[in-house]
Order: C-alpha cells, then structure tokens, then sequence
C-alpha cells in the first residue's frame, strides 16, 4: 500500500515537471528584453569646478524718474577658459518686482528677483570669445545692481559695476516746474536743467535731447540753443557755456506749452555720456 | 496480477493526462497567436533596428556606439556643464503579434550627479503593434553639481525594456 502511493507521489511530481516544461517554452517564446548598457565619462571635471568665464557689465543709464528707477545695463560674457562655453545661461538677481522694458539679444525668463539669461541662437562661445547684451528694467528699488552672477551654474564674479554705478559721468538736475496755468487750452512748464560734469576731463561741447511731447510748443528758453523735433527737443550749449570743467554745474532753462497735464521730461544721455538723473 | 493491472491502468492515465495536456498547450499557443496577429501562423519579435545619435557641446563618443537586435552600447565623453548626448533608438516590432512593454528598468535615471541619464518617448503600457516601430531617447547630459567628487566622474547605464504579448 505505501508503495502504491510512493509511485503514485513520484508520477504527480513528474507530471508537474512536465507541465512545466511544456508550458515554459511558451512563456518565453512571448517575451523579449531589450538592454541599453553605456558609460558616460566626464573628460575634464576639474575644469568646471573653477570659472571659465568672466561677466562684465556696463550702466548706460541709472536715473530716477518719479518715485522709480530705470536701468539701462549692457553686460558682456568672455569665455576665459581653453574649451568652448555650450548653451550658457546667467542666473542674477534685480530688484524684486522689477519691470523689464527690453532684452538685447538673448531670452529671459523671471521669477521674482531671480533673473535668467539665455543665448538666443544656442551659439557657442569659443576660447577667447565675448557676447554682449543689454537689459532695461525699472523698479521702485534704488541702487539694486547685480554683484554676483552664475554662468552654467558656476559662480562668476561680476566686474567694473559699482565704479560705474557709484560714478556717472555727468549728473543731470532736472527739474520741470509746471505752472499749469492754461494758456490758450495748454499747460506751460518751466524746464530747469543743471548739469554737473563728474568727469576727470572738461566737455568742450554739449548736446542733450529732451523728450517732450509731440504737440510741444516752446515758448522761452535761456542759456541753450535749440531744435525742436517731433517728439524731443535737441539743446545744444551757447558759447558762454560750451566748456564744462570738472565738477562744475551749468544751468539752462527752457519752457514749453502742451496739452499733456502730466509731462514729466526725461534726458537720457548729453554728449552721447550716460547721465545720472535726478528730480 | 491484480497489482501489476493496476499499475498499467495508473501508467495508462498519467499518458492520458500529459496527452490531453499537450493537446491543450497546443490549443493555449494557436489562441495566443489568432489573438496576437492578423496572420494565421503567429511570429513574436521585438527588436532594435536603427540608432542614431545628436550632440550638443562638446559631447563625443569615446566609442562608436552599437546596435544589435537585442542590445545598445554607448560609450560617451563629456567635456563642460551643458554638453549633451542624445540616442535616439528604434524599436521595431517584427512579428505578427502585438507587444506591450511592460516594465523599464533602470540601474540609475535622472539623479543629482553631474552625469544624468534621462529617457523620453517610451513608457511602461505602450503598446507596439505587429509590424510597427517607435523611438525613443537615451539622454545623457553633464550638468554642473556642487558635490562634485572624484567618484562620479563616470556613471553607468543598464537599461532593459521588457516587452510582452499585448492582451
């Protein structure tokens, strides 16, 4: 009897390998894996650990308009290392809640103050290599330039800012005194500009453009020459004040009619110089 | 006597029973394949047919990479942050049966290394029908790491994409 069911074990056993065996073949016959195996080197990591870059930029205009301050910057990336900088980005910080009136040659996104740049053309720059760029924000925030910058995540110091910032080549008083009386239905403005030569070398001649309305009409001017175009008004200096030495201030008014009740005028450069602004 | 009768009648019904069993495996395999395929005669296959690759910065490969039906090697040299390599592969069904892929697995995807692998275009579930092909990507990018370190300097990739009959 306990032979009987030994056998009886030993051919359920065998029955089980056998269904195995015929229904394995079948299970693979329907599957198949595919592999991908690779290594991937970094050739030269000791060269990304250090800066390949420099990031420079230049103010071409600081100024305060009303209660906010505009900001003309141009920036330059030099690749200083000895391999090519690919697709490059520029993480820096502006103002927070800075508004951004024009980008120059490259794609921004931003997030609060944290603003990023990048190439447009996805262009290399090689060895040796510059790239330049130009960004204009205002922000009710003074004086917020960027000091530190990140190329391809890379730490880079920013150069030559607040030399430049803390040093305009010429300030400009402008000051607009409206006397809103209406004369003929139109506003009347006293413009009084002083300009301050902050340069280490006299101005031998001055030209600034003062942006106005297009429907200005000017009625009086003092201590300037003039050309009144569609939208801005060209001042260039009379002989008395043609020289403009070092620290010295010169003073010239103009004024002008307009149907703008809300004229605020704004001169951006005098002799092609960046002007520190203030009203 | 009566013992041995019940032997051969015991060693009858066990071939009775793998008889019966072979015909239903054979019926089990004719339903996978009329399920599987518009063909009569049912073929599985599932294979790579075609790579090629695009770079971006300095990105080189220290060997040209390979293909065979089954398997992909690369091997791939990255010089700066933002160099970049791309396979695209193609997979092709080859058979008469449709295949679902119905896992990827990975020895090591995206991470915070300087090297990461990334893969696009294919997922767990997609199905590749008898007869057509997909791409997908192998990305392997040098991003810039703080925690750089002499050990990651290199890092592997194992992928296997395993595809089964499609339900």
């Amino acid at each position: 009897m306990m032979k009987r069911l030994k056998i009886k074990k030993i051919l359920i056993v065998i029955l089980i390998i056998i269904s195995i065996f015929l229904l394995a073949p079948a299970y693979a016959y329907f599957n198949q894996t595919l592999s991908v195996d690779g290594i991937a080197r970094i050739s030269s990591p000791a060269f990304q650990s250090e800066s390949y870059t420099n990031l420079y930029y230049s103010v071409n205009q600081y100024r305060k308009q009303g209660n906010t301050y505009y900001y003309d910057l141009n920036f330059t990336i030099e690749n200083i290392g000895n391999n090519p900088v690919y697709n490059w980005n520029i993480i820096f910080s502006i103002p927070n809640n800075a508004t951004i009136s024009e980008v120059n040659n490259v794609a921004y996104t931003l997030e609060g103050k944290k603003m990023t740049i990048r190439d447009n053309s996805n262009n290399s720059l090689l060895p040796g290599e510059k790239f330049s760029f130009r960004i204009l924000y205002s922000s009710a925030t003074s004086g917020v330039l960027p000091t530190e910058a990140y190329v391809n995540d890379v730490s880079v110091e920013l150069e030559a800012l607040e030399a430049e910032f803390d040093d305009p080549q010429i300030l400009l008083d402008l000051q607009a005194i409206p006397t809103i009386t209406k004369k003929n239905g139109k506003y009347k403005y006293n413009i009084n500009i002083a300009i301050t030569n902050l340069n280490d070398q006299a101005i031998n001649t001055w030209e600034a453009k003062l942006l106005v309305p297009t429907d200005t009409e000017i009625s009086s001017f003092q201590n300037v020459n003039y050309v009144n175009k569609i939208s801005y008004i060209v001042l260039t200096n009379v002989n008395t004040n043609a020289t403009i030495n070092p620290n010295q201030t010169i003073n010239v008014s103009i004024e002008i009619t307009t149907d703008d009740g809300n004229y605020v005028p704004v001169i951006n450069n005098i002799v092609g110089k960046p002007v520190e602004m203030f009203q | 006597m009566e013992r041995g009768n019940k032997k051969n009648f015991l060693i009858g019904t066990l071939v009775a029973i793998i008889l019966f069993m072979a015909v239903g495996y054979a019926a089990f395999a004719s339903a996978l394949s009329i399920s599987g395929s518009t063909s009569i005669t049912g073929s599985w296959g599932v294979e790579f047919t075609n790579l090629t690759n695009s770079k971006i910065g300095g990105a080189k490969e220290e060997k040209e990479a390979t293909y065979d039906a089954t398997s992909v090697l690369f091997n791939v040299e990255l010089n700066a942050p933002g160099d970049k390599m791309t396979y695209t592969i193609t997979v092709k069904n080859t058979g008469t049966i449709d295949a679902k892929l119905k896992s990827i697995m990975s020895s090591d995807l995206n991470g915070t290394d300087p090297i990461i692998y990334t893969i696009t275009g294919i997922k767990d579930g997609d199905t590749l029908k008898a007869g057509e092909s997909t791409t997908f990507n192998v990305i392997i990018e040098y991003v810039y790491s703080s925690e750089l370190s002499e050990e990651i300097f290199t890092k592997q990739l194992s992928l296997s994409l395993n595809f089964e009959q499609a339900a």
